[in-house]
């Protein structure tokens, strides 16, 4: 037959193919009733509207993302070993999304409607977060789209893919309910709901033992502490205080709970007791 | 130019973000907002550009209304702390993408990229992609975005926080110099006192959505409306010590201070003569200049000492109340001594210790 000459990849289905690959495009010919399936890559525009004259392209399929992302349902045949996927929630009317995707990560990403105000997008080649970051500004600034972006991490593309994405998923909206940010990274999110994962007794005992109810400030000065990785010069000038200062604080918090925040496990300790009071306190 | 008149910004939870804010913008200010996180700077920011709807009061534009008015009919520029860059396009089409969008002719795009390109010196890097230039370049070219499009106003939010120490404040100067060159009216936001004093026109200081003080940078420093401001303009901060006014003195203690004789009659007229007040101090008015007169010579205790190089910054107590003062690189000090340290109170102010504002 001489579509298998010009399309190399072709598949004959005598049943309606359930499911689709990736990188495929099927076509219903009527005369023979059969679908014909074949490689994206091998169909130039030219063919394709031969193709399409011919026979009917099946587009009302599932979305084969989709069904990954929704059931795990790996296709076939793909390209991709790993992806990353952003979730976007939209505040606003964001029918521009589709353009400001294709401008900013060209054929490097898959834009997944799922509502009208929430978007998956999958990306297939690595960006850097500074990247990523940079699109949401490009959403503002070009497009006048204004939501929240989660940035997830990079995921292997397995029948768990879904099971991961999940967590994620469940990940974006308990940090959106915990604090309004319009960019958020798994990693960041992660650090800042640990306290909520840890276990009633630990909690308990936690509050008990370190939190003579701490001040906003010292609060602020253990998390920026923490977050500068102990490192008190670098902490110091983000909290505008001098580096004495801090270490005055430091000094006060560890006559009051024998934790020194110079040490690494006693920093996170008091890191998590002090998250935790500031989570209990907005619940 | 620009007119806040009353913005109030309620977030859908109900969380009040920024509350009665209420200023007028002169054209060619470069107004700078200052606080803390959370303050609702950018809040303020985002109601200007269009990207946060108005719950309350009126913003005008050269005397109208643009509440209702979409954001790209704004004729706003913006820059953020993310590059807003497309990773595909080289330096030229990043510049040209928002004049593209405008429908501006190949030619004029051509003038206005090459035009902003010469003033930030990206000339030579036309044609390279993002990933290639540095987080310096990168920044300028967000900014080339922004001059090309000759906006009524910049808004600039937070645009130097991802750069290391040292741009930081290239970058401050290079911003600065641009501003004079242009002149468009530009509202800049940082929680960076620094650079809110060192690039401001007119610096707004907000805490809890609310404005605390607008003023010059030096009205701002000099002049604190209260202790807020006082404690977070200036580095280091201002001192803030607890003592009563006995006769003609402020007590703290054992130790006493003459109060002068202008700052005693307001003292006096408002009625706070043996009442606790607040001292605010900035360090370098605190030094070991003047050892004669013995009225305005306090005993503190110090309890660190480091050396900056031209001046010797001194950790000290009085009465457990800890403070900061610049003395002389040569001083001899050591921890635990005491020393006699000499209190301008010229140039300090008073505060209500129950309403932390400025006595006056
Ligand atoms: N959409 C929103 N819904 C609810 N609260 C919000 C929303 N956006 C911002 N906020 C809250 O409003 C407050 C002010 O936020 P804003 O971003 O204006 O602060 P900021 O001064 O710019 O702080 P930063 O220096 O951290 O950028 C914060 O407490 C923030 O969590
Ligand atoms: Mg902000």
């Amino acid at each position: 037959m001489q579509l298998a000459q010009l399309f190399p990849s072709l598949k004959i289905h005598h049943i309606y193919p359930t499911r689709q690959n990736f990188a495929t495009s099927i076509f219903y010919d009527s005369t023979n009733t059969c679908w014909y399936e074949i490689a994206k890559s091998e169909i130039t525009v030219r063919d394709s509207l031969y193709l399409k004259h011919f026979y009917t392209e099946c587009t009302e399929q599932v979305d084969p993302w989709l069904l990954l992302l929704t059931q795990g349902i790996v296709p076939k045949e793909t390209p991709y070993s790993s992806v990353r996927i952003l979730q976007y929630h939209a505040k606003k009317d964001a029918h521009q999304l589709r353009d400001a995707v294709e401008l900013f990560f060209m054929h490097d990403a898959y834009l997944l409607e799922v509502s009208s105000d929430t978007f998956w997008i999958i990306l297939f080649k690595d960006y850097s977060l500074e990247e990523l970051e940079g699109f949401l500004a490009i959403l503002e600034n070009d497009f006048y789209l204004h939501g929240q972006l989660f940035i997830g991490q990079i995921l292997p593309v397995t029948e768990m893919l879904h099971t991961s994405f999940k967590s994620e998923q469940k990940i974006f909206q308990s940090i959106q309910n915990l604090q309004y940010q319009t960019i958020y990274t798994f990693t960041e999110s992660f650090q800042s709901l640990l306290p909520l994962y840890l276990n009633t007794p630990i909690q308990q005992y936690l509050k008990l033992t370190l939190l003579t109810d701490l001040n906003e400030e010292m609060i602020t000065t253990i998390t920026t502490l923490f977050i500068h990785n102990g490192n008190m010069s670098s902490a110091a000038k983000e909290l505008h205080i001098h580096r004495n200062t801090l270490l005055y604080r430091v000094q006060r918090y560890s006559e009051e709970t024998a934790l020194d925040l110079r040490r690494n496990e006693d920093l996170l300790l008091a890191y998590l007791a002090a998250q935790l009071q500031k989570l209990t306190k907005y619940s | 130019m620009l007119d806040f008149d009353h913005l109030v910004k309620r977030y859908p939870d109900g969380y009040v973000a920024v509350e009665n804010f209420h200023l007028k913008v002169e054209p060619g200010e470069f107004l700078v907002l200052v606080g803390p996180s959370g303050c609702g700077k950018s809040t303020t920011l985002r109601m200007v550009a269009g990207l946060e709807s108005i719950s309350d009061g009126e913003l005008r534009i050269d005397g109208k209304r643009v509440n209702e008015v979409e954001p790209k009919d704004r004729d706003i520029a913006m820059v953020f702390q993310n590059y807003a860059l497309y990773p595909h396009m080289n330096v030229y089409d990043n510049m040209a993408f928002g004049l593209k969008l405008r429908k501006f002719s190949k030619e004029q795009i051509d003038v206005k990229v090459r035009e902003a390109a010469a003033i930030l010196g990206l000339t030579d890097l036309l044609d390279k992609k993002p990933k290639s230039l540095s987080g310096g370049q990168r920044q300028r070219v967000a900014l080339g975005r922004a001059i090309v499009r000759d906006a009524k106003l910049f808004l600039m939010d937070e645009p130097l926080s991802n750069l290391d120490a040292k741009l930081r404040v290239q970058m401050r100067s290079e911003i600065t110099k641009l501003h004079y060159r242009l002149n468009t009216t530009t509202i800049y936001v940082t929680h960076d006192q620094t650079e809110a004093m060192t690039m401001a026109s007119r610096i707004v200081v907000m805490k809890d959505g609310i404005i605390q003080q607008i003023g010059i940078p030096r009205e701002v420093y000099d002049t604190p409306e209260n202790v807020f401001v006082g404690g977070f303009i200036g580095s280091p901060a201002m001192n803030f010590l607890r003592g009563n006014v006995v006769g003609d003195y402020f007590e703290i203690a054992n130790e006493k201070v003459r109060i002068p004789d202008e700052k005693l009659k307001i003292l006096k007229d408002q009625n706070y003569v043996n009442r606790e007040i607040i001292l605010g101090i900035r360090p370098e008015d605190i030094n070991d200049g003047n050892k004669q007169d013995s009225s305005t010579l306090v005993t503190t205790k110090v309890q660190v000492s480091e050396l900056t190089g031209a001046e010797m910054i001194v950790y000290a107590t009085i009465a457990d109340q800890q403070f900061v003062g610049k003395i002389h690189a040569d001083a001899d000090v050591a921890m635990g001594q005491e020393l006699p340290l000499n209190f301008n109170l010229a140039k300090a102010h008073f505060f209500d210790p129950a309403t932390e504002i400025r006595i006056r």
